[in-house]
């Protein structure tokens, strides 16, 4: 599996992919901060050239971040069966299991990465261009990557997880959209009239991490806050990152190429 | 010789139908043969080999791959085996060097200068910073060769490598594929369409039909099935063919359908068969010599294994 695993990291160290990711969303970042600052000169009294209002965006976009993992897995491992590639391995003795652990730790590594710069132009660029404490937003944020991180390798897990069950990319991008947004959705809404339907989606990491982190922007605190919100995200989180996990093994045992 | 690959009862359903692609196959691949799968489109022979590889899982029957048959056993034997299966797989927005050297960290074997020695055995050192998605098919195929030659292995199963190329091209691979198994003692396992290409590489013959082993055969024994036989054609088959064992002693014939009596390996002339029966008083309406090819010996094989 160690194999495997620097293979494919020398596969994307050398290939455009996670790269243009990176690229694509550094832009993304400073060009918010940009336009902030810029505002500041249109307007004098524009009041959200802060820090704070910068940082908070993602955290009222925070289910963003499952929806990268999903984009992340789908960019490094696009058309990996249709290319060969995974029978390659298979042929050269690697297990499917070693497969799919290690497409997933590889996946993790490259997205940690991959967030660590994003999230160094984000911040940097928020305290250069901005105004307001850093430390205290920058806080905030933190706290809530690391409530969320559980739930965004369980995306991660579970991309790779159809990647490698769907022969074609398109068809396992629909499929985890529908697990990972749809069908928490819908739970929410079926909820509204069904109380234990309702407990269960609230359980939902989409629905932790979208409609509660919303709530909370109306005025109250953020899951994250107290500590039964935060053991509430974490155990989501690992309940979905033990569960996809699971099935993707169980499925990659049983895949024929 | 030892064996490296032995397969017993091995069988494949797809789904839960009733359709097998491959049904009770024994085969066994001995060290150092050029071992050539022959059948139709259907006939398994992918099937067979991504059974060998690990690719699809046997729905019954045995596998050893160097006498191991545990599946993690099985995984493990298989780094010593290098395989093309359909078609070779790789990065296409990666350079051919680049692809190779992440097949070498997969595969785990050590320095670099592997890569730049099999871009060498397969005339492909040239190309080496051409991306994958910019070669032919000829250099897609070496380049295939190349990653399941990394490592030296001890056996090659290649699936149709002879694929989309050109004349020159299938002569190359022939000679390169001889080549590795006379010069490092390479066990190749092939399969090819091309019947008259795999008479000239193959040292023993496995015939599949519809998913059954029809025969696995040696060259030497089939070359002697394949050897010279006589036809002839008289007004009283069965008279002479009573002639044949009683004054030529000759019991190995046949006496097709249209009444045509094929004698093969004739111990005497064509003069001596035709005077036997004229000596009778038998009319001979059709004499010929003929050669049985590697084609007509597989459609017969075919027609066996229908049966």
């Amino acid at each position: 599996m160690l194999n495997y695993m620097k293979s494919e990291l020398y596969r994307i160290a050398h290939g455009t992919e996670a790269y243009l990711l990176v690229v694509a969303l550094v832009v993304v970042v400073l060009a918010a901060n940009v336009i902030l600052y810029a505002m500041t000169f249109v307007d004098p009294t524009f009041p959200y050239a802060t820090v704070r209002f910068s940082l908070s965006n993602l955290l009222g976009m925070f289910t963003m971040l499952f929806a990268l993992a999903g984009v992340l897995v789908a960019l490094l491992y696009a058309d990996d069966r249709k290319n060969g590639t995974c029978k390659n391995a298979i042929a050269h003795g690697c297990s499917r299991t070693s497969l799919f652990v290690g497409k997933c730790i590889v996946s993790v590594a490259v997205g940690l990465a991959s967030m660590a710069v994003v999230l160094v132009v984000y911040i940097g660029s928020a305290a250069l261009l901005l105004e307001g404490p850093v430390a205290e937003p920058a806080g905030v944020l933190f706290t809530a990557i690391a409530a969320g991180l559980p739930s965004i390798v369980a995306a991660v897990v579970l991309a790779v997880a159809l990647e490698g069950y769907f022969a074609k990319t398109a068809t396992a991008i629909v499929a985890w959209i529908v697990v990972v947004f749809v069908v928490p959705q819908v739970l929410a809404l079926v909820g509204l009239r069904i109380d234990p339907v309702a407990v269960f989606a609230g359980w939902l990491p989409t629905n932790i991490f979208g409609n509660e982190v919303n709530m909370a922007f109306l005025g109250g605190d953020f899951p994250w806050d107290k500590p039964f919100g935060l053991a509430k995200c974490l155990i989501a989180g690992f309940a979905s990152l033990a569960l996809f996990a699971a099935v993707g093994v169980w499925r990659a045992r049983k895949i024929e190429l | 010789m030892d064996t490296v690959i032995e397969t017993k009862g091995l069988t494949k359903r797809y789904g839960r139908t009733d359709v097998y692609a491959l049904r009770d196959v024994d085969v066994r691949v001995r060290r150092g043969d050029i071992f050539g799968v022959v059948g139709d489109n259907g006939a398994g022979k992918t099937t067979l080999f991504k059974l060998l590889c690990g690719l699809a899982f046997p729905t019954a029957g045995e596998l050893r791959l160097f006498d191991a048959y545990a599946p993690h056993d099985l995984e493990r034997q298989r780094a010593r085996v290098g395989a093309i299966i359909e078609s070779p797989g790789f990065y296409p927005a990666l350079s051919v060097e680049k692809n190779l050297e992440c097949c070498r960290i997969q595969k785990g074997v050590p320095g670099k200068d592997a890569v730049e020695r099999v871009l060498d055995v397969v005339g492909l050192a040239y190309a080496k910073r051409f991306r994958c998605r910019e070669l032919s098919m000829g250099m897609k195929q070496r380049l295939g060769l190349a990653m399941a030659l990394l490592g030296e292995p001890e056996v090659l199963i290649l699936d149709e490598p002879t694929n989309g190329l050109d004349p020159s091209g299938i002569v190359e691979m022939r000679t390169f594929l001889q080549r590795l198994n006379r010069e490092k003692g390479i066990t190749v396992v092939v399969s090819s369409h091309h019947l008259a290409e795999l008479e000239q590489l193959a040292t023993v013959y496995a015939f599949l039909s519809r998913g059954r082993l029809v025969e696995q055969v040696s060259a030497r024994v089939l070359q002697e099935r394949c050897a010279d036989c006589i036809d002839i054609g008289v007004s009283d088959p069965a008279g002479f063919t009573v002639l044949l064992e009683r004054e030529l002693h000759h019991e190995c014939y046949q006496v097709l359908p249209d009444g045509i009596v094929r004698i093969f390996d004739p111990s005497t002339g064509i003069e001596a068969y035709s005077g036997l029966a004229s000596g009778a008083g038998m009319d001979v309406y059709k004499l010929e010599r003929r050669k049985t090819s590697l084609e007509q010996y597989y459609l017969e094989m075919k027609e066996k294994g229908a049966a």
